[in-house]
């Protein structure tokens, strides 16, 4: 047989009965690895005796929590730290994408004959800097009327070609990084919609459960529905086992791949400027926010992507021609890449470094 | 009638389950990077505060992911601080509970230590030191983001870069 690898003479060096029999027995006769054996034993024992600390007397864990816990009470009162809970937060950030966009988009861009104002269509990506603060304090439309969400749910296909068919969407290949996982899942989701219509009496029942002021709905958007529209995508999972997976461990990806048409917004009654005005005016939202909003610029035709100050980082590139925005995870951990071409928005992230995510969405043929 | 909890409190359990069962080994993970027990505290606060805010931790991948957050952030720390200055950063509560002559060959190589991590790619310094502080293979391959089988080779080449790296400190 072949001979072992590096990495099967380390982990044979942790564990003597790793590995197959047939590598155990010609570890035992071939002179070449058990000298290479010996080297990787050395290397391992002097990290060992570098990386191996005597363990002073640990702080209390108890105290320890104690002390977490009162910094997300203090954040949570002082605006720096998100601490709903993560329904809730998710919840948060749905509604901040809905939010967000159509705050974004400053003009109507055109009528169809139905009567319904296209007023987000963007064309190219930019970020939105936002505090935990912001995110935590961002207005909850629940109290503002009624908002219905279509039912989304993704579904495995077979390959590419069937992810393409569905879709209409180009199956696009990555070359991968060596450590990246080749297996692949394809997935593909369907046209989904969120529409949202502001309704005073329901914003007033609201405001009475919650012992509150009811927040003051302008006549003109009394009625008023916001439809956002986005899909059909696909997304393609590097890594990780499929969903059905009993071991949740196994099931997240490396990478993650996708691409979707993008998405666009249209309202049936108030004006851009009206709601705009409201949604802006609003508890929650602050100058700040409302000033990242305004400087986007061209603001119907751009998607935000909303990066949270402190716990990400972000920077516009130049990629495929176009601009995009890489984010990333403050510790380093995962990192994004996304931008739009020729009407479809392209995501590329995982449990990877910025360059390293660049180098993939580059690669994407 | 039993009132079930909510979505809240299940989550808080969860959080603080994770938080009693990992928070030891997040320190030892920062504290072999940083060689300094209040700033690799300081890390593992964090490391769990950031996995509060953006995760559900009844996840199974939750301690995972905490012990890498806390390895990479402990490895940012560790480069912010050389490129800012020089300063030994010996624990003075960890010398105070050792033998003063352990001690001092310690900080010795502690130094070494964090000189080298601060030179390895992030990558390489990050499963050295995962896998050094206790993570099975399983555990690093997940924290890493890595099929499993891939973790003996990373490990190996890491401690092979380790020692390249402390020959050629030691030898300038």
């Amino acid at each position: 047989m072949r001979h072992l690898s590096d990495g099967a003479l380390r982990r044979v060096h942790d564990d003597r009965f790793a590995g197959s029999n047939r590598e155990r027995e010609h570890l035992d006769r071939c002179d070449r690895c058990r000298q290479r054996a010996r080297g990787v034993a050395a290397d391992a024992t002097f990290a060992a005796t570098l990386l191996a600390r005597p363990e002073a007397a640990t702080a209390s864990t108890d105290a320890a929590l104690a002390r977490l816990r009162q910094r997300i009470t203090e954040g949570a009162q002082a605006g720096r730290a998100l601490t709903t809970p993560p329904r809730v937060a998710v919840r948060r950030w749905a509604i901040g994408a809905v939010v967000v966009p159509v705050v974004a988009a400053g003009l109507v861009v055109s009528a169809n004959a139905a009567g319904w104002l296209s007023i987000f269509s963007p064309t190219q990506v930019a970020p939105v800097a936002l505090t935990v603060g912001d995110l935590s304090g961002l207005p909850d439309l629940s109290g503002y009327g009624h908002m219905h969400l279509s039912n989304v749910e993704p579904r495995e296909v077979a390959g590419a070609a069937q992810a393409a068919a569905a879709t209409g969407l180009k199956a696009l290949r990555p070359v991968l990084p060596a450590d990246v996982p080749t297996a692949v899942r394809w997935e593909v989701i369907g046209n989904g919609s969120a529409t949202f219509t502001f309704d005073a009496a329901t914003a007033d029942a609201a405001a009475v459960r919650a012992g509150r002021a009811a927040p003051a709905i302008p006549a003109g958007l009394n009625g008023t529905t916001v439809t956002v529209t986005a899909g059909p995508a696909m997304v393609a999972l590097y890594g990780g086992s499929s969903a059905a997976s009993s071991d949740p461990l196994t099931s997240t990806p490396t990478l993650v791949i996708a691409e979707s048409v993008r998405p666009a917004a249209s309202t049936n009654g108030a004006t851009l400027q009206q709601l705009e005005d409201f949604l802006v005016a609003q508890p929650g939202v602050s100058a700040q926010l409302a000033a990242e909003i305004r400087a986007i610029g061209n603001a119907s035709s751009t998607l935000p992507i909303p990066v949270i100050a402190g716990l990400m980082t972000s920077q516009t590139i130049s990629i495929d021609g176009v601009q995009g925005v890489v984010t990333g995870d403050s510790t380093g951990l995962g990192s994004a890449v996304i931008w739009e071409k020729n009407g479809v928005v392209y995501a590329v992230g995982g449990l990877l470094s910025q360059n390293e995510v660049l180098d993939i969405a580059r690669s994407l043929r | 009638m039993t009132v079930p909890p909510t979505v809240a409190e299940i989550t808080d359990k969860a959080f603080d389950r994770v938080f009693r069962a990992e928070y030891a080994r997040v320190v030892g993970i920062a504290t072999r990077v940083l060689g300094d027990r209040s700033k690799a505290e300081d890390v593992a606060q964090d490391a769990f505060l950031a996995l509060h805010s953006r995760h559900c931790s009844e996840q199974a991948w939750a301690g995972g992911w905490v012990c890498a957050a806390a390895a990479h952030a402990a490895l940012n720390v560790l480069r912010a601080d050389r490129r800012r200055s020089r300063r030994e950063q010996l624990a003075a509560s960890a010398a105070e509970t050792i033998d003063p002559a352990v001690a001092a060959e310690q900080a010795d190589d502690g130094r070494i230590l964090r000189a080298a991590l601060a030179r390895l790619p992030q990558r390489a310094a990050t499963v050295l030191v995962l896998r050094h502080s206790g993570l099975s293979y399983a555990a690093v391959a997940t924290a890493m983001g890595v099929k499993q089988g891939a973790v003996g080779t990373m490990v190996r080449r890491a401690e092979s870069a380790l020692r390249k790296e402390v020959g050629r400190a030691a030898s300038q």
